[in-house]
């Protein structure tokens, strides 16, 4: 079962500190400085489906990425990957040529069988953010685990922002005050 | 391994092992297209041409351990890569290259989610 992490924005943070309602955004099972050393160790060995005695398949990090943001993009409720500083540095990096679109507001960490994955989202206004993120979870473990055959160990979810449908509309021109 | 006939030169077993593994991996249901990889490694001369996304590389005397690097489909990835060893070995058993093939190994660097057309299954 992935670990499992939500984080609404800054306030999450907060939220921990203070102990109020913190416990509903914020949920944790086992240390994540194990998990994380865990990771970058990679349980590898034989016997998994990508190290057999036949051959060793090896996925580029690039791949589980775009894997999880294919899944994550599935779940309704999601309006877009990333949060606002990503998104503009996302949208600098894809003038210059160095990011793409598709995968910002993804990060993932691969040893040699499992995964883990850090996600910032835009949430639309109305849906349950715990429900999002629950299907987010499903929908990103069972695709890379389908895909990739790599275990995912945790999805960490941060919620950055949430979207009004009126958010997208053009804001009038003022009008000019000279002629 | 087969002993190199006369006047042969010894690295035809590399380039022979190298076009197989490419012709298969072409033929892999999934497979988009071989890369060289990041840096671009995977590259093997063979008489005539540079093929790239497939490195060959000496084990041990007379055994090659083969790395295909590719560039897939977002399918179930274990799969492919076992598709593409077993075409890779019977391959090789069927031209005498059996006794030279060590490990295979399959690094999948990119999935396509818009492929060219005709390539979805």
């Amino acid at each position: 079962m992935a670990e499992q992490r939500t984080e609404t924005g800054s306030d999450a943070a907060v939220a921990r500190r203070s102990g109020a309602g913190g416990d509903a955004a914020v949920a944790r099972r086992g240390a994540d400085s194990d998990t994380a050393v865990g990771r970058r160790s990679g349980a590898g060995g034989g016997g998994t489906p990508l190290d057999t005695e036949r051959g060793k398949t090896t996925i580029a990090d690039g791949v589980v990425t775009k894997v999880a943001a294919i899944a994550a993009r599935e779940v309704p409720g999601v309006y877009v990957l990333g949060g606002g500083a990503a998104r503009a540095l996302g949208a600098m990096g894809q003038r210059v040529g160095i990011s793409d679109e598709r995968t910002q507001g993804v990060s993932v960490e691969t040893g040699e069988s499992e995964a883990a994955v850090d996600l910032t989202v835009v949430i639309e206004y109305g849906e349950s953010i715990p429900q999002v993120a629950e299907l987010l979870r499903d929908n990103i473990s069972k695709r890379i685990e389908g895909i990739t055959g790599l275990r995912v160990t945790e999805v960490n979810i941060t919620v950055n922002d949430l979207h009004f449908p009126g958010d997208d509309e053009q804001q009038p021109e003022e009008p000019r005050r000279v002629e | 391994m087969p002993a190199p006939t006369a006047g042969q030169p010894p690295t035809t077993t590399r380039a022979e092992l190298a076009r197989l593994a490419a012709r298969v991996a072409a033929k892999t249901t999934g497979v988009v297209r071989l890369s060289a990889g990041t840096p671009p490694v995977h590259v093997t001369d063979v008489p005539g041409r540079r093929l790239e996304g497939v490195s060959v590389v000496a084990a041990q005397p007379g055994c090659y351990e083969v790395t295909v690097c590719l560039v897939a489909l977002p399918i179930a990835l274990p799969e492919l890569a076992e598709e593409l060893r077993e075409g890779v070995r019977e391959g090789a058993r069927i031209t005498g290259l059996g006794d030279a093939l060590g490990a295979i190994e399959v690094r999948v660097e990119d999935v396509v989610t818009d492929p060219p057309a005709g390539l979805l299954p």
